[in-house]
């Protein structure tokens, strides 16, 4: 065998050495909820893959989703994904501007065509043909609808690609949509969050190139190994909130002692994403660890459910009684069985979620609502 | 120590479970601590409770990582950390060597090959 053929030379050849890839996978697999077992074989299907072309439109966006993918002082090991994808088409980091950009992407979406992954950011303008936001004289409808027919998927990064986001904000004056209310025949995936979290798109992207499918969702296209669970059931104030301790402004001595702020506004309760597990900057902090509640960025429509500041229940503490309850069970029993006895935190939430639409003339009902506890 | 959570007595359970299988040629075992209701005493009782052995590995591959022998020969700590030094996978590995470590026969070949060339360009000078 020549050495040039062996996967360290190859890995090699991309700056990579075997045992930063195996490193990488192993990370992978936390961050899949995959058991650790696989990461060799995860390593195993990324060498042998062929870099998967990506080709990355940005519609109706603020570009924080990119800043928040690509920009980092210390590079994390999630960045060794982009050795394994060949960015096609990305107008913000491309040097090729004008006609040469228009033909880059007229030959990577032909070159690639059934095979390439489509990343949009932001969302879709509908009022009057589309025309509040287009690119080389063309509108991001039109856009839109020839390159996710050519795409193998889409993923829709950042709350405005996957929800509509702040353009679609009431009173959403370019009838802003989401990617999947015009994309229909293709598979999404969304990463939604204001901005996305960098790793969840790692996440599905070597989901993607070790297992040529995309993972699991939600019955809101998202990830379950990273929406699969609220803020609220990973956050570390959460003891205080079984405890009923709550901050009740931002200077007061609950907030000095870093209780929960459920009452100045925190949505963590009805938000699922994995800014608790997975942090932001680094593995740094995440909002509520800096003091702040969480604003439900991940959240279809987050921007029109009222005040960051009011709380869940309308500005008046929590559910005492669902509360009391769960306190005085993890009291109880405390330490590992009091982890297992939040998996009836679903009967925080489905109470949060009842007074949510008591107070907000919501029409839906919660799926957990039917579930048992 | 808390020798009373039994959270980890139910994990160093998992451990002796995986030591015996390694043993009865079962191949090796991990347990992701990542994924695992981990805050900070609680690991820290647990690296206690694993107590630590002779050697100590340091990799340094896209961020440091740190491989550690516990008391128990044959189960293993591990840190992988990312160039920003942010840990981004905690396993216990349980196997002779975790597979990370030692070379492979492709590796070693290329060495080999390397070292060739060298002789030949120094027997031509
Ligand atoms: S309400 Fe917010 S701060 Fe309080 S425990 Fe839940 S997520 Fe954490």
């Amino acid at each position: 065998m020549k050495p040039r053929d062996t996967l360290g030379q190859k890995l090699a050849g991309y700056g990579i050495s075997r045992r930063a890839l195996l490193k990488f996978a192993a990370a992978a697999a936390t961050s899949l909820a995959l058991p650790p077992g696989v990461a060799p074989a995860i390593a195993e299907s990324l060498s042998g893959a062929r870099r998967q072309s990506l080709i990355w439109l940005s519609f109706q966006d603020c570009t924080g989703c990119l800043e928040s993918l690509t920009r980092s002082d210390a590079p994390g090991i999630e960045r060794l994904i982009f050795d394994f994808i060949s960015l096609d088409y990305q107008e913000t980091l491309m040097a090729a501007a004008g006609a040469a950009a228009d033909e880059t992407l007229v030959r990577a979406a032909r070159d690639n065509h059934g095979k390439y992954l489509l990343a949009i950011d932001g969302s879709v303008p509908t009022a009057e043909g589309g025309v509040h936001s287009m690119v080389g004289g063309r509108t991001n409808m039109d856009m839109l609808a020839e390159l996710a027919e050519g795409a193998a998927a889409v993923l829709a990064i950042g709350t405005c690609a996957a929800y509509g986001g702040i353009p679609k904000a009431a009173p959403n004056p370019t009838s802003a949509v989401g990617i999947a209310d015009l994309v229909k025949e293709k598979p999404i995936v969304n990463i939604p969050g204001c901005p996305p979290i960098p790793e969840v798109l790692t996440g599905v992207l070597v989901n993607f190139l070790t297992f040529g499918r995309l993972p699991d969702l939600d019955d809101l296209g998202r990830p379950l190994a990273y929406f699969g669970t609220t803020i609220h059931d990973q956050c570390y104030r959460r003891p205080y909130y079984d405890q009923g301790k709550f901050a009740h402004s931002f200077d007061d001595e609950g907030a000095r002692q870093g209780w929960c702020l459920f009452e100045l506004g925190c949505k963590g309760p009805t938000t699922r994403n994995a800014c608790a597990s997975l942090k932001w900057n680094g593995g740094t902090s995440f909002p509520i660890q800096s003091g702040h509640g969480c604003l439900g960025c991940s959240e279809p429509d987050f921007w029109d459910k009222g005040s960051f500041y009011t709380s869940l229940s309308g500005g008046e503490g929590p559910p005492w009684d669902a509360v009391g309850g769960a306190a005085a069970v993890g009291l109880g029993i405390g330490g590992a069985a009091a982890f297992a006895a939040r998996r009836s935190r679903a009967a925080v939430d489905r109470q949060l979620a009842k007074e949510w639409q008591r107070d907000h003339g919501a029409t839906a009902t919660s799926k957990t609502e039917e579930d048992g506890p | 120590m808390d020798e009373r959570d039994p959270f980890l007595n139910a994990l160093m359970g998992e451990v002796r479970m995986l030591l015996s299988r390694l043993l009865d040629d079962g191949g090796p075992g991990q347990i992701d601590l990542m994924r695992l209701p981990m805050p900070p005493e609680r690991r820290q009782d647990l690296q206690d409770m694993l107590g630590r052995g002779e050697v100590e590995i340091t990799l340094d591959a896209a961020g440091t990582s740190l491989i550690r022998e516990t008391a128990y020969a044959g189960v293993w700590w591990i840190e992988h950390r990312d160039r920003g030094g942010r840990m981004v996978a905690n396993l216990i590995e349980v196997a002779q060597m975790p597979a990370i470590v030692p070379p492979t026969d492709e590796e070693m070949r290329a060495s080999l090959a390397a070292l060739h060339a060298r002789d030949m360009k120094e027997a031509g000078r």
